[in-house]
């Protein structure tokens, strides 16, 4: 079982230490961020979503149409 | 037989029966932290330290990994808005820039290439390439989403994320690419 990555909150930040030692610092901007990274994401998701919806629905509209 | 199976032997045999000038490039992770991870191993093109980008000085840059030369500024060749799918590739075919008039929209795999998975916001290498207006909002690949045609691949400049947006309805910036394989 390797040695696991261990998480600490000090001075505002996070700080990861890796088994080896090495350390990480992670500023809150950083996280904040990344958080709005992926809320941006998540808009897209929904809007996406929302369009292949649209496609399903459509597909349900038409089923009694026959192509030839 | 079973010492085929080892990790040890396999990357052996990596190096020693495949040889070949081409691959993919490295991620840019050159930090490791934690053992065999990507900045541990490093795998991929330029070997060793080499430089991979090449600035040309006339606002074009060549990948020496994958010999695609980019425009480094898209805003330098009036690219510098988001613009629909089919507006970006007419965009880039009629571009004439650094005399080449050869620049295309690159596919996602050429897009993505550019990527240094060490830095964010943007996550390329800005002493090549520029800042874009934004870091929220992707470019374009001309790469089609195949389960649904209506998206095209994207990557957000933020992360490298890569993503499906709208041909008919999103608009997203685009960054002119010229050579490969074809």
């Amino acid at each position: 079982m390797a040695d696991k990555i261990k998480t600490e909150y000090k001075a505002g930040k996070k700080v990861v230490t890796f088994p080896d030692g090495k350390v990480r610092e992670i500023k809150k901007e950083e996280v904040q961020s990344f958080r709005q990274h992926l809320l941006n994401q998540k808009t897209n998701i929904e809007t996406q979503l929302s369009r292949v919806d649209a496609d399903l629905s459509e597909m349900e509209k038409s089923k009694n149409i026959i192509v030839e | 037989m079973h010492l085929n199976h080892k990790k040890s032997s396999r990357i052996v045999n990596r190096i020693t029966e495949i040889q070949t000038d081409g691959g993919l490039p490295k991620t840019g992770q050159n930090m490791s932290w934690y053992m065999f991870d990507d900045g541990y191993y490093q795998m991929g093109f330029p070997l060793g330290g080499a430089q991979r980008f090449v600035d040309n000085g006339d606002g074009t840059v060549t990948d020496m990994a994958t010999g695609l030369m980019w425009v480094s500024d898209p805003t330098m060749v009036g690219l510098g808005f988001t613009m629909y799918w089919y507006d970006a590739i007419d965009a880039c075919e009629n571009l004439n820039f650094a005399g080449h008039s050869d620049w295309r929209m690159p596919n996602i795999f050429e897009l993505m290439s550019t990527v240094d998975h060490s830095r964010y916001d943007p996550a390329w290498d800005t002493m090549y390439f520029a800042y874009p207006p934004d870091t929220w909002t992707p470019f374009w690949s001309s790469t089609i989403c195949a389960p649904w045609t209506d998206g095209a691949w994207c990557m957000y400049p933020y992360d490298g994320y890569k993503t499906t947006y709208g041909i008919p309805w999103d608009m997203c910036y685009v960054r002119p690419v010229r050579g490969g394989q074809a």
